[in-house]
């Protein structure tokens, strides 16, 4: 099936797939085609749009980080539900559709050929708006996976990986398959890796079992909507944590970089007019890339209770990717060669030097960051955030803006409209981005120093955990004007395209292309020179080998190149998840450690639909300073039962793991009701809503059936209906303790969430100060 | 004897090191095959961005979008 649109002129003249034919008088024998601009404009469109909400969204929570009262107590806006919504957007939303953009404007132009499949193009489109809408309609309602950058519930994921491998991915290599250009493009190796590696990803981290359809299938009917969208993963505690930060690093890697550069490597040369610096460099570029960035994932667990050998290998190969990112990011900058007076004057010239620049800055960072020392300063810290936020509003935000503004002009077949306005855009943008880093720097290093200050007794110089946070307020505020800033600048930006549309032909011209269909058979380079004068098939063929003529035909066939492709990432990922997976001594199993209690899951369930990892960790790393402050570090095989695993990325507020029997239900009790009635200083928003609403002790049953079903041991809890029953009892238990602690009546609160939610809080980190002689390493020995 | 068993009899540092193994393999390969390669044909991959838009128009004028003017309508 020959790609949509085409119309061949005539099939008697042959012309070589090479020849650029610019004069209708030449064009027989050409195919003619018309490029589908209107989805690049879709697309477009919605970056646009999406990146307003984002940064809107990220703006919203930076001031409830300064004042948490700017939730008002309202359940869909706090935070912890916020958060992941702000991430998604930013990410899948803004980048996503700016990608999708990219690939579709600079595919059909590279391919010299529409897309394969106009239909194709739509299902793309508008099932990933629709995913988008799905996302900003049920991670406020707390509908999650509680695992960062993939928080959206099943049916979602089925969504995606139809959307993005199925509509998107194959309209893509449909597209490389009918191509009338017999080189493939270096941005189309970028973005067929980004296609490839995002599908691998995202299917790995996102096997679970749907608690709905576990309880459907086993009583034949289904008690609530919230349990028909709950899934739990396959992976359980260290595993979860492998899986889910191989999955986040490269989402990074894969969705964040890759089709970044192949946007880099098309739409810096256009908007300079010169071929990229070094195609060689990019070559080099893509496959060291593309080999190495799949194993640096561990580096985001260092000193957790991941083994050691999986950390220090993502570290090592996090230094490594230092080279090949900064040949990418010299090869985009020294495109702009003889033309750097032009960045002067021309704001999309300078969009894209800084969003090269901060690629530059970021990826330096990032190894930085690899190396354990460094590491274990800013991990948890807000340092991290300033890193993911440098890379994101610098390198794929200034990218996109550059992209929109060169590409939206020639779309409406008009011209920009305004100039000014653009340079307005981006001094906004970079002046409210190096104000938000800088302060989130301060801030990350400040608190990252507090925790591990000592005085001259050998004491923590700050024991109490709120002393670290409310230093960090000014900083806050700081972030929160470069935010507004940014956003500012968002605006402006759209404004500016809007006006642009407005002077738009009535009727868009159509223009008609020609080119050569690709010819068939064997390909044979005819450049190519046989050096050496064999007389036997093997010397000729090893001749072509050593010409690189094996590489020379991989770019030209996509399905052998993306197979390629898919080898180098998989030996990666494989490398790591095997031993992980397959070797018992990387989980000593603790046989204190139990399953949590009916009512403790539903409240661990609670936990995560609120989203509390944004802000608290379960993870204490075996430094001095973390010992002293929350406990004994933890072990691996405390979190066989975890599903998913809730060690966190940042803490906002204090580490949990050993939070279990520290604080009686009164002080829970009242600190979710306000968390100043405990603390004054404190910025964790108020859970009203924990109070009021109640459990569904009915399908508790199906939670623990589900888990079962993973292999946790519940033994008599899966006869009918006694899982319920047991919480119903926990329940009661807790809210009587409540009521003789000083809280409320045990009627009034031992249906309600907080009940099981303290049940969890309560239970954590406890199994490991159960006795002793009771303790016993099984399967392996300690690493 | 399970396939778990089997795979902790092994020393873990083997997987790292026969990937470190594979990858430098590519990586010489990929260094080779950009050392050998001439430098009309790298010159002719690198220019395929530029020609992309030579197109013939309905009126049979050439337009090359690339070169076409970036001005400015208004401010």
């Amino acid at each position: 099936m020959p790609c949509e649109g085409v119309n061949i002129v005539s099939e008697s003249a042959a012309v070589p797939a090479e020849t650029s034919v610019a004069h209708p008088k030449d064009t027989a024998g050409l195919e003619s085609f018309v490029y589908d601009d209107k989805i690049v404009r879709m697309f477009s469109w919605a970056t646009v749009i999406w990146g307003i909400v984002a940064f809107l969204v990220g703006v919203i929570i930076a001031i409830q980080l300064a004042f948490p009262e700017a939730g008002f107590g309202i359940e869909f806006l706090s935070f912890g539900r916020l958060r992941p919504l702000h991430t998604n957007a930013a990410i899948f939303a803004f980048a996503g559709n700016a990608v999708f953009a990219a690939v579709y404007y600079s595919t059909q132009r590279l391919c010299k050929c529409r897309m394969y499949s106009d239909l194709l193009s739509k299902l793309h489109f508008w099932g990933w708006q629709l995913i988008i809408l799905s996302a900003a309609l049920t991670l406020p309602l707390g509908i999650t996976q509680g695992k960062e950058y993939a928080e959206l519930e099943w049916p979602i994921d089925i969504a995606i990986a139809v959307v993005w491998l199925v509509f998107f991915g194959g309209n893509f290599l449909m597209t490389l398959i009918h191509r009338r250009e017999r080189h493939i493009y270096v941005a189309l190796w970028f973005y067929i890796a980004t296609i490839v590696t995002v599908t691998m990803l995202h299917v790995f981290n996102n096997l679970w079992i749907p608690a709905g359809l576990v309880y459907l299938f086993q009583h034949g009917e289904m008690p609530s909507a919230e349990l028909a969208l709950k899934s739990y993963p396959i992976y359980a505690g260290v595993q979860d944590a492998l899986m889910q930060w191989w999955y986040g690093h490269n989402a990074v890697a894969f969705f964040l970089t890759t089709p970044f550069l192949g946007l880099m490597y098309y739409f810096l040369p256009k908007a300079a007019e010169r071929p990229v610096f070094s195609y060689k460099l990019s070559i080099i570029h893509f496959w060291s890339l593309v080999f190495i960035y799949i194993w640096a994932g561990p580096h985001h667990l260092h000193y957790t209770s991941l083994p050691e050998w999986a950390s220090t290998l993502g570290m090592v190969f996090s230094v490594m990717l230092w080279m090949p990112s900064w040949g990418g990011m010299i090869n985009g900058l020294l495109t702009l060669r003889g033309a750097w007076d032009r960045v002067a004057s021309e704001p999309i010239l300078k969009f894209f030097v800084v969003g090269v620049t901060f690629y530059g800055m970021s990826t330096f960072e990032g190894p930085l960051l690899s190396v354990k020392s460094v590491n274990s300063l800013s991990h948890y810290t807000d340092w991290t955030i300033a890193h993911v936020h440098s890379g994101v509003l610098g390198w794929n935000g200034f990218m996109t803006f550059g992209m929109l503004y060169w590409m939206m002009p020639r779309l409406f077949q008009t011209k920009l409209w305004s100039k000014k306005l653009c340079a307005m855009h981006f001094w906004f943008g970079t002046v409210g981005m190096v104000l938000y880093i800088l302060a989130i720097y301060s801030a990350g290093i400040t608190q990252g120093l507090m925790w591990r200050a000592f005085d001259e007794s050998g004491r923590l110089s700050y024991p109490a955990f709120i002393e670290t946070v409310t230093v960090l307020l000014p900083m806050y505020w700081i972030r929160v004007v470069g935010g507004l800033l940014y956003l500012t600048g968002a605006v402006i930006g759209a404004y500016n395209l809007f006006r642009t549309w407005q002077t738009r032909p009535e009727k868009y011209e159509e223009v008609v292309h020609y080119a050569p269909a690709l010819s068939k058979g064997p390909i044979k380079d005819p450049k190519g020179k046989e050096r050496l004068h064999a007389n036997t098939a093997l010397g000729v063929a090893g001749d072509k080998v050593l010409q690189g003529d094996w590489h020379r035909a991989l770019e030209r066939k996509p399905v052998k190149f993306t197979i390629w492709v898919l080898i180098a990432v998989a030996i990666g990922s494989l490398v790591e998840a095997i031993p992980m997976f397959m070797v018992s001594s990387n989980v000593p199993t603790i046989t204190t450690v139990e399953p949590y209690t009916p009512l403790e899951l539903a409240g661990r369930d609670i936990y995560v639909a609120e989203g509390c990892y944004n802000c608290h960790s379960q993870m204490i790393r075996p430094f001095l300073w973390e010992t002293m402050r929350y406990g004994e570090y933890s072990k691996p095989g405390e979190f066989v039962y975890d599903r998913p695993f809730q060690w966190g990325s940042r803490r906002i507020g204090p580490d949990l793991a050993r939070e279990g029997g520290l604080r009686d239900h009164n002080w829970h009790y009242r600190h979710f009701k306000n968390p100043k009635d405990v603390n004054d200083k404190s910025i964790m928003p108020r859970y009203p809503w924990l109070l009021t609403q109640t459990v569904n002790f009915d399908e508790i049953q199906g939670r623990v059936d589900s888990m079962a079903l993973l292999g946790v041991p519940y033994g008599d809890l899966l006869i009918e209906n006694a899982a319920s029953e047991h919480a119903r009892e926990q329940a009661g238990e807790i809210a009587a303790e409540l009521e003789i602690l000083g809280g409320p009546p045990m009627t009034e609160t031992q249906d309600k969430k907080v009940i099981a939610l303290i049940a969890y809080l309560q239970r954590l980190g406890t199994d490991i100060k159960k006795e002793a002689s009771e303790e016993t390493a099984m399967g392996g020995d300690q690493q | 004897m399970s396939m778990s068993k089997i795979m902790s009899f092994l020393e873990l540092s083997v997987y790292p090191s026969i990937a470190l193994v594979f990858f430098l393999a590519a990586f010489i390969a990929v260094i080779w095959r950009v050392m050998t390669t001439t430098k009309q044909e790298i010159n002719d991959a690198a220019n395929i961005v530029l020609d992309d838009d030579t197109v013939v128009a309905p009126r049979g004028r050439i337009q090359t979008s690339s070169s076409s003017d970036q001005g400015v309508n208004h401010g």
